[in-house]
């Protein structure tokens, strides 16, 4: 699940740095935008069934590639 | 007759609404519910706070300094605000007067003055609002953030108007974009982003009011989103020269200009001296 989580990421930031450096801030890079969010939340529905609201958390819980594993992973 | 603060009404009720939807909302008890719709320093024009923000505050039971240390940035805010709508506002409204012909330049003139004299008017206003939500303990978010300091069209909409574009990305353009992924509705990534851009700020025009320059206004921001991300992603010169001072220097003023027109269209009197024109 981790691994898959990574690709999605690092397809929609277009930069494979997100799958090696997990505690990366996507916000401050710019690497992940309110665009690239929605695509993730989306693209998580559809490959685990994992339903995310787009109001549920703070930019800032999911600021990290890690943190994003980590509330996916707490809902799998 | 209009119900005072009816679209701010609305705004507070349909994101309670989605998130019941959502699963994310599981209890409303009437009086905190009743608290946060009616909320009065927010009634009529916002700031538009969430609900389960708004909880959280709501429950909290401040310590004496705590509390203290809120109410003194609450009384700061007020003051501020009163400033900004009261003497800055007021003059920038003053001076827009100067220029009500229909040359270019007064057009000019009249899009930065309107520009700073609407940021001061609603910025002062939200200034008060936020700051009487904090005496009674409600840190209601704030509305603006140097609007007239942001480096592209995107920044501008996380400084302008903050809680009304974040409630339209949470509730509108969020969500198309997810519909458009599971549906596979769009080609390339950019076509749907630009999709996304153009619908939401088209709705945010139309909410604005149903009149040729407010639809334009949505059209033109919807527009220039669009655009940005199309020349962000696509221009290696962009990527190449975005970390530069000149480079963000001169973004920053073309920024400003984009803005300022956007303001002459907002303000209706970019349509009304092109029917001047037209005669």
């Amino acid at each position: 699940m981790k691994e898959k989580i990574l690709n999605m990421l690092a397809e929609i930031c277009e930069d494979d740095i997100v799958k090696e450096n997990l505690e990366i801030d996507l916000l401050k890079t710019d690497l992940l935008d309110s665009l690239g969010f929605a695509e993730l939340l989306a693209l998580v529905e559809e490959e685990f069934g994992i339903v995310l609201s787009p109001s549920e958390f703070q930019r800032e819980d999911l600021s990290t590639p890690a943190k994003i594993i980590g509330i996916i992973q707490a809902r799998g | 007759m209009g119900i005072l603060g009816i679209s701010y009404l609305t705004f507070r009720t349909v994101q309670m609404i989605i998130e019941m939807y959502d699963g994310i909302i599981t209890e409303v008890p009437v009086l905190e519910y009743s608290g946060f719709i009616l909320f009065f320093p927010a009634l009529s024009c916002g700031p538009i706070d969430r609900s389960r923000r708004f909880h959280e505050d709501w429950v909290k039971v401040y310590g004496r300094e705590e509390y203290l240390e809120m109410a003194g940035t609450g009384i700061y805010k007020i003051l501020l605000g009163l400033i900004y709508k009261l003497i800055l506002a007021v003059q920038f409204y003053k001076w827009m007067g100067f220029f009500d012909g229909s040359q270019w330049y007064c057009a000019i003139g009249y899009a930065y003055l309107y520009g700073f004299y609407l940021f001061f008017d609603f910025a002062g206003y939200s200034l008060m609002a936020v700051g009487t939500s904090y005496i009674l303990g409600i840190r209601t978010p704030d509305n603006f953030r140097k609007p007239f300091a942001a480096k592209d069209m995107r920044d501008f909409w996380d400084r302008w108007h903050i809680t009304l574009s974040y409630w339209f990305r949470d509730f509108i353009f969020s969500r198309f974009i997810m519909k458009c992924v599971k549906k596979k509705w769009f080609h390339t990534r950019l076509q749907r982003a630009s999709a996304g851009f153009m619908v939401n700020m088209f709705i945010m025009g139309m909410w604005h009011g149903l009149t040729p320059s407010y639809l334009l206004y949505g059209l033109y921001h919807g527009m220039l989103l669009a655009l940005t991300e199309i020349y962000q992603k696509k221009s290696s010169f962009y990527k190449k020269n975005k970390d530069k001072r000149a480079y963000k220097l001169a973004s920053w003023f073309v920024t400003l200009q984009l803005v300022m027109f956007g303001f002459l269209i907002f303000s209706g009197r970019l349509l009304e001296l092109l029917n001047v024109g037209g005669h």
